[in-house]
């Protein structure tokens, strides 16, 4: 009888557990089931995620600088220590550091193996570039103790000229790997399509630009003179984005921020009233640069809506300079101009709240965004991404025109005004036809055949008006004349306009912050991100943003 | 005695035989105030042969022709025996019991044991605690009445989640909720999320509300660790041991009894704020279409904007003229509306009952409950119902195993309107959120007078002309989130006495459950404007198995063994599949096919923990105890090297008085009891090995190619991560004076974490974000008490008076070197953190720049200056909580009061902060054309004499630009509970079908106070924004706490 129990309650036992349950001594289970092992890693897949990562990191570079040289307003705070936070800049160090520097390595790794340089000679390209642009942001950065995983958890920075050292070290290494014989070129080249020499010349560019910041006149020079470096617009280092809205977007960013529904960013009162008015003749690519949503807004005052609009019903600020827009939308006694014809943004360090404008700011135009093209159409373009070239635009990372400009600077910094002068002219040709063209052979931007399009003598008394202004100025007049075209050009480009602002410190007259005379310290170098200084041991606080990068050996207060 | 007890404990599962019976003997039992006990146990002593009382304390059993001894036993009475002779009818009055002795509580793996034996604490919370309570959520419902248990919700909303933590948190990524044991098996309790707490994940369920508090017969929670460790690591963060009533050995009847209970309750909101009624929507004093109310003054009609006091409608625009015709032109009265007032309404929770117990032949007995509950809460739509339905089953089979069997049936449906955290506009993440602008909603707009959609194409707007404001009741009607859950689970136990001291069991346990989610958001919002249809389902199965050998045996008359080894295993596997769809093609269908862009994830899981353990427990002269416990568990979460941990317990329980045979006046009884106990705790699995980031159609380039790509993943796979430790030491004093009168049950613990795995938050310059890690060290003190206090003892009226009383404190005493804080929750700028000599979850978030005196330093411009560095700005953990419950009866008449108070404890608190700092709340009524000066030094160290408009002082020094503004103490004094209840003496029943009937009267929440609020926010801090989780002390505008009153109706028959 017991015996039998026992059986039976063992038997049970097995039937219902320990049988039906074989999976239950399976304790090799530390391989997730839902990825992918690091074996299976492809080199064309790494090359593509780097690219776009890459493309992600300009574009946070650029939005967090356009609104310090009053590309487009400054509405994070009212004096620069407020305007950003370092939370700003988690985005930058994270994509960097945990994203494309990992992958580049370990894309290196395998390429290396199979003798793959152009992906390896590209890949340190962009690695410089992106190392370089670090170190104009935030100075002494984490590098030799960098990418160890948890071995270092909280790698101590190197000394910034060192870090600029190894940038350049990088974009050599990858010229030099881009002119060995490869196997193969990338499955998918967004820049260049796989064309080494493209590669290589982009690469001098950016040795070029780090000569620039560094005063090196030798470096610039030698450069110049070896004539490998984007001249032309077929050279340009540009990432193409195209039109497909959702899954994935693909988008440029600012399409997707000022074409859906968002109001989006606010745009410079400075910068369109520099494009618009500062000059006897318009800018030929003010219609290409911006989109009005609302020609008329604000043609009859009324005050129920000042804070939809409050510039008119502000006081002008007592200490902003003649030449320093205000409100430019609306005749009237506010106004600056008799016929602003509804260019609608913000002043510099204008923080208060949010009106209901979404539909009346102006908004981003056909170049660089893939928006559309400004036929005085007076209508809102928040039609969920149906507008325009549907955001085909492109991020504008190394132009030929910007070489101009580079160029242009370098003489006058040696004391050749006339050849300045010649490359100035140069780069504003240059640009204004590239935004021309690429514009007219964007799809459904309007600008193709347009009506409203600049003709050739637009442009030509344009070029004549500056060139004019700058044969009657002296050479700190001539420097703001170069840094203003300078900015028309870069347009989409906030980052080297900045890098240019703390090299030369024109233009010299930009709009002030609109509460205080005192707008608190310009940004010489930005703040940690909170990343950083939150889950790095080694640093003890944020900065303060009045420390320079090494190269950037002017004065303290000297910008503002 | 003892021997008897542990007879009468095991009755159920020994073997004996069954004599003869042919004649019945009857009675009535009452307690020592002459009213009836239900459910006693009258057993024939010696046999298995025995009844409950029923609901009249009756009862009728079949004895012998002669002789024979019955014996009632209750919890908590003295039990008695009454030789049978040759009565017929043996009516009997039980009296308290005066000593511990023989007081059995349920312990770990479902072992009860004598209270006395312990060396550790144990609640027990009755169904009396349990039921009739307007509340479905277990564990809401045990809320103050367990000391060392800190419970709160996630937000007030019917089927909402609930945060449990049990004395303290001890790890700063892994779990800290209490594991859940349902008659033996370990039960399901995630709060299962689609999305984190930014996109919406913070209020979801959690699986304990799959309980129907009807069917629970008891609960014990097991504190610490010498209690728990025979759980292994599942058991670290305590145990909530839940036994059903059809579970229970207590059911099984002569006759069929049926119960039957009715309940509805009425569920409000907790509170409301109070707006100021002088000022409207604008700013600086003008009228305008602002998100803020700092607009024009109500009574100067021709001023600021206004013409007669209206303004332009806010649909006479351009995008509107179209769709609205009518109001080209039209003016709008610029008032005070009401819109919070009536934005909540009166929900209902209707609770129903039924069970079924009956006796199946002489060794076989059947009970079934089944269970309905409709919740609706304080928002329109917002619905919780549930379907339980429960059957029990035990028998005795002739060659002596008894087997015991028990089934449970779920079906849930829950619908919550979505909700996600705000700071002080529109939700952060890109999501629809009832609560984000309904509460500031401007004075002057009218929230119900205006339109939500579009006639035309059922698109939100508002009174902004961007519309950049997602219409409140837009969302309401347009945006869904709901659960539905299928869940069974159940147990088969089987129990074979091998002989008079050997007992050998196996129970085979299962619990699985299907959660499906659905998000529901229809296109024209300004959230997810193309629409949104995110769908998961979740399968989660846990096999349990127990397979124990105990033994109980006296060695000689003054030393007891009682000891058991066991082997467990434990599987858990979770299948989820998830599909997310964007751009919806036909308004208001949700279904895949209906949106244009589909995306579908999967996920597998699974998880093996085999354990053995063993126990032994040496008694001496009912006087003394020592416990020895270990335990060992093999893990798969971790690399082969480290998956076997081993963890040791011991404790001892002394009675002085009882080992030294003397007695003390005043005292009447007095235990010492002293604990150590061990456990780990296991990381998520797949924490240790590298991957691979995959991503696929992540781009089309110009020519339509899809771009894929691989990447090195974020996340460090650590091989070397290993198990966390916690040990803990219990020293506990349980006592009892002045006639037992007053009793005391005191615990002091402490409680060492190390090793403890931390997701570990990296500095991306180390090329990976995260990475989990053995690193940090927490240590957890406390107290915790209860004193119970029988004020009046008189033949009619009784007081009882009990307070618990809880002190916590946990620090984090170290993390891993190189790193000096780390993320528990919320953002890396905002949230509860880590940091070596702090409390745990200290807040810390952004600030004013300061001098060295710690005075705000003002700019030019008169604000304050942002500091480069977020700083601790509050501690979220209280003092400690008081729970205060009174219980008075007089006859028939049963009034119950619960009064819960938490002393201090900091919340961040964004709906008091925004509804001042946009001129909404009552205090925001004064002069707000007198411009005033921001309190601080200018940066050269002069006193700031700057004026500024009160809307901006208001704006930027109030809390919606500085966190440090936010944080509010959260102390609370609360009416948890009150209650009145009517039972029916029996003799009212005596010519009616019912054994039994009783009214109840109740209520939860009613009032509470917390005095460190501004006062017109009626703000109840019992909320966390964070979700179930260790986030604390965040408030995120997710939704006001609820109160609920109203009756249930019991009867037996």
């Amino acid at each position: 009888m017991k015996l039998k129990n026992y059986i039976s309650i063992a038997s049970l036992a097995i039937l219902l557990g320990f049988a039906s349950c074989k999976d239950q001594f399976d304790l090799d289970l530390q391989n997730d089931p839902n990825a992918v092992t690091e074996e299976n890693a492809d080199v064309d897949l790494f090359f593509n995620a780097i690219q776009l990562n890459f493309s992600g990191f300009f574009n946070n570079a650029s939005n967090l600088t356009m609104s310090a040289v009053r590309m487009t307003a400054m509405t994070g705070g009212n004096i620069y220590e407020n305007a950003w936070s370092p939370n700003s800049f988690n985005g930058m160090w994270n994509t960097t550091y945990a994203t494309i520097f990992p992958d580049i390595n370990a894309m290196i790794a395998i390429a290396q193996e199979r003798e793959q340089f152009v992906h390896v000679g590209a890949a340190q390209v962009m690695q410089g570039y992106v190392l370089m642009t670090l170190v104009d942001f935030f100075g002494d950065i984490p590098w030799s103790d960098a990418l160890q995983g948890v071995s270092v958890p909280s790698p101590s920075s190197d000394d910034d000229a060192s870090i600029y050292d190894a940038a350049i070290a990088l974009l050599d290494a990858g010229i030099e790997n881009l002119g060995r014989t490869s196997r193969g070129t990338p499955g998918n080249d967004f820049f260049y399509g796989g064309d080494a020499d493209s590669w290589i010349k982009a690469a001098n560019t950016f040795k070029l630009k780090a000569y620039m910041n560094m005063g090196n006149t030798a470096g610039f020079d030698a450069i110049i003179s070896a004539g490998n470096f984007i001249s032309s617009a077929a050279d340009d280092f540009v990432f193409p984005y195209a039109t497909n809205r959702v899954n994935p977007n693909s988008r440029h960013p600012w399409y997707n921020e000022h074409y859906e529904v968002g109001n989006g960013r606010y745009h410079s009162i400075q910068n369109m009233y520099n494009m618009r008015f500062r000059y006897s003749v318009p800018d030929p690519r003010i219609r290409y640069y911006y989109y009005r949503q609302d020609l008329e807004y604000g043609d009859e005052p009324d005050l129920e809506n000042q804070f939809t609009l409050d510039c008119p019903a502000s006081s002008r600020p007592i200490h902003y300079e003649a030449n320093m827009a205000f409100c430019l939308p609306t005749p009237g006694p506010h106004s600056d101009t008799g016929s602003a014809q509804g260019y609608f943004g913000r002043a510099h360090g204008d923080a208060d709240g949010i009106p209901p404008d979404g539909e009346i700011r102006t908004n981003w135009g056909v170049y660089p965004a893939g928006g559309r093209f400004d036929e005085d159409q007076d209508e809102p373009v928040k039609n969920a991404g149906t507008d325009g070239g549907l955001g085909a635009g492109i991020a504008p990372i190394m132009m030929s025109s910007f070489v101009d400009f580079m160029r242009a600077e370098r003489a006058m910094v040696g004391g050749d005004a006339a050849g300045a002068r010649s490359h100035m002219e140069n780069g504003m040709r240059n640009s204004i036809s590239r935004v021309i063209s690429w514009s007219e052979g964007l799809s459904g931007s309007g600008a193709a055949g347009s009506a409203f399009a600049p003709t050739q003598a637009d442009i030509d008394a344009y070029v004549a008006d500056i060139l004019g202004l700058w044969d009657a100025g002296n050479d700190d007049d001539k420097m703001d004349v170069l840094q203003y075209q300078n900015h028309h050009a870069l347009w989409g480009n906030g980052y080297e306009a900045w890098n240019a602002y703390r090299r030369t410190g024109a233009p010299s007259d930009l709009q002030f912050t609109r509460d205080q005379a005192d707008p608190g310290t310009f940004p010489r170098l930005m703040l940690y991100p909170a990343d950083y200084v939150n889950l790095n041991a080694t640093i003890d606080g944020n900065r303060t943003i009045s420390q320079q990068v090494f190269w950037d050996t002017n004065p303290a207060g000297f910008i503002d | 005695m003892k021997r008897v007890l542990l007879t009468l404990l095991m009755s159920v599962l020994v073997c004996v035989y069954i004599q003869a019976q042919n004649r019945t003997v009857s009675g009535k039992v009452t307690d020592e105030t002459g009213q009836p006990l239900p459910q006693v146990t009258v057993l024939l002593k010696g046999t298995t042969t025995g009844t409950p009382t029923d609901a009249d304390g009756n009862y009728r059993l079949s004895v012998p022709d002669a002789g024979g001894t019955l014996l009632f036993r209750f919890l908590g009475y003295v039990t008695q025996e009454v030789e049978i002779g040759s009565q017929s009818v043996v009516n009997i009055q039980l009296q308290p019991e005066v000593t511990d002795v023989g007081e059995v509580v349920v312990t770990a793996l479902g072992i009860t044991r004598e209270k006395a034996s312990l060396g550790y604490a144990v609640t027990s919370v009755g169904s009396q605690d349990l039921q009739s309570r307007p509340e479905a959520d277990v564990a809401r419902i045990l809320r103050g009445k367990v000391p060392g248990v800190d419970i709160s919700s996630t937000s007030g909303l019917a089927g909402t989640g609930t945060n449990i933590i049990i004395r303290g948190y001890s790890s700063i990524s892994g779990d800290n909720q209490p594991l859940f044991v349902i008659d033996g098996v370990p039960f399901n309790s995630d709060t299962n999320n689609d999305g984190n707490f930014v996109n919406g994940g913070a209020t979801a369920s959690s699986r304990f509300l799959d309980l129907d508090p009807n069917n629970i017969a008891d609960i014990s929670i097991l504190k610490g660790l010498s209690a728990t460790v025979l759980y292994g690591e599942a058991g670290r963060n305590g145990v909530v041991l839940v036994t059903t009533k059809v579970g229970s050995d207590a059911t099984g009847n002569n006759k069929m009894s049926i119960t039957v209970n009715q309940s509805y309750f009425v569920n409000e909101v907790g509170g409301i704020p109070e707006d100021q009624d002088q000022y409207g929507n604008g700013w600086q004093n003008f009228a305008s279409a602002a998100f803020s109310n700092w607009g024009a003054p109500f009574d100067q009609p021709n001023r600021n904007g206004l013409t007669n006091g209206t303004i332009s409608h806010p649909y006479s625009r351009a995008a509107l003229n179209d769709v609205f015709p009518e109001l080209i032109g039209a003016r709008y009265d610029y008032r005070a509306y009401d819109n919070l007032q009536n934005f909540f309404v009166k929900g209902a929770q209707l609770n129903t009952s039924v069970s079924i117990n009956s006796r199946v032949g002489d060794n076989s007995s059947v009970s079934v409950i089944y269970g309905f509950l409709e919740d609706k809460g304080y928002i329109p739509d917002n619905t919780f119902a549930k379907h339980n339905a429960s059957v029990g089953f035990r028998t005795k089979l002739d060659n002596g195993l008894s087997i015991n069997a028990t089934g449970n049936f779920i079906t849930s449906q829950n619908d919550r309107p979505a909700v996600a955290p705000i700071y002080s506009s529109n939700t952060i993440g890109n999501i629809s959120s009832l609560f984000s602008n309904v509460l500031y909603t401007p004075r002057s707009v009218d929230l119900f007078g205006l339109a939500y959609e579009r006639p035309d194409d059922n698109s939100s707007i508002f009174y902004r002309g961007g519309n950049d404001i997602q219409h409140p009741l837009w969302t309401l009607n347009n945006v869904r989130d709901s659960e539905q859950v299928t869940r069974f689970f159940g147990n088969v136990t089987m129990n074979y006495q091998i002989n008079d001291w050997l007992n050998a069991s196996y129970r085979f346990g299962v619990d699985t459950y299907t959660q499906q989610q659905d998000y529901t958001n229809n296109k024209g919002g300004r959230e997810q404007q193309d629409g949104l249809f995110r769908t998961s389902n979740r399968r989660n199965t846990i096999t349990d198995q127990v397979f124990t050998l105990s033994a109980n045996k006296d060695i000689n008359s003054d030393l007891n063994i009682n000891g058991l080894v066991g082997v467990n295993l434990r599987r858990e596997t979770r299948n989820t599949n998830f599909i997310s769809s964007t751009q919806q093609f036909i308004y208001g269908l949700f279904t895949h096919q209906n949106f244009i862009t589909n995306v579908a994830s999967s996920s597998i899981r699974e998880e093996n923990t085999n354990g053995v353990y063993a126990q032994a427990s040496l008694g001496y002269r009912s006087a003394a105890y020592l416990n020895f416990s270990v335990r060992n568990d093999w893990t798969s979460t971790l690399e082969q090297e480290n998956r076997s941990v081993f963890y040791p317990s011991v404790s001892m329980s002394i009675l002085p008085f009882d080992l030294a045979q003397t007695q003390v006046s005043g005292i009447d009884y007095l235990k010492i009891r002293l604990g150590y106990g061990t456990s780990a705790g296991y990381p998520d699995p797949y924490q240790t090995r590298n991957v691979l980031a995959t991503s696929v159609n992540r781009f089309i380039d110009g020519n339509g190619t899809t771009i894929n790509s691989n990447s090195v993943s974020s996340r460090f796979g650590n091989p070397d991560l290993t198990r966390e430790l916690h040990e803990e030491i219990e020293l506990g004093v349980e006592a009892r004076f002045l006639n037992n009168r007053v009793n005391l049950d005191l615990s002091l613990f402490s409680r060492r974490s190390s090793d403890l795995i931390i997701d570990l938050d990296l500095d991306p310059s180390t090329g990976f974000t995260n990475s989990t890690i053995n690193a940090a060290e927490i240590k957890n003190e406390g107290i915790e008490a209860q004193i119970s206090v029988n004020v009046i003892e008189k033949a009619d009226w009784r007081l009882n008076s009990t307070i618990n009383f809880t002190a916590l404190e946990g620090t984090v005493e170290a993390i891993a070197p190189g790193i000096d804080q780390v993320v528990i929750s919320g953002f890396s700028f905002l949230g509860n953190f880590a940091i070596p000599g702090q409390p745990y979850g200290i807040i810390q978030g952004s600030q004013t720049e300061k001098n060295e005196n710690g005075e705000n330093i003002v700019g030019a411009a008169g604000n304050f200056q942002a500091a480069t560095d977020i700083g601790i700005i509050g501690d979220p953990n209280p003092d400690y909580n008081l729970s205060w419950i009174n219980e008075l009866s007089y006859k028939f008449i049963n009034l119950r009061v619960q009064i819960d108070y938490v002393s201090g404890g900091d919340i961040w608190g964004s709906t008091a902060s925004t509804l001042t700092g946009r001129g909404i709340a009552g205090e925001t009524g004064f002069d707000r054309f007198v411009p005033v000066i921001a309190p601080g030094v200018q940066r050269d160290g002069s006193v700031n004499t700057v004026q500024i408009t009160p809307n901006r002082h208001y704006w930027e020094h109030t809390g919606v630009f500085y966190d440090e503004h936010r944080m509010f103490d959260a102390t609370t004094l609360r009416l948890r509970e009150i209650s009145l209840s009517l039972t029916a003496p029996s003799s009212w029943l005596a010519n009616t079908p019912f054994g039994s009937a009783s009214l109840t009267i109740s209520g939860q929440n009613l009032w509470y106070k917390a005095f460190n609020f501004p006062e017109s926010i009626n703000f109840d801090p019992e909320v966390l924004s964070l979700g179930v989780g260790n986030g604390r002390g965040f408030d995120f505008v997710t939704g006001p706490t609820a109160k609920k009153y109203g009756a249930t109706l019991s009867f037996t028959f």
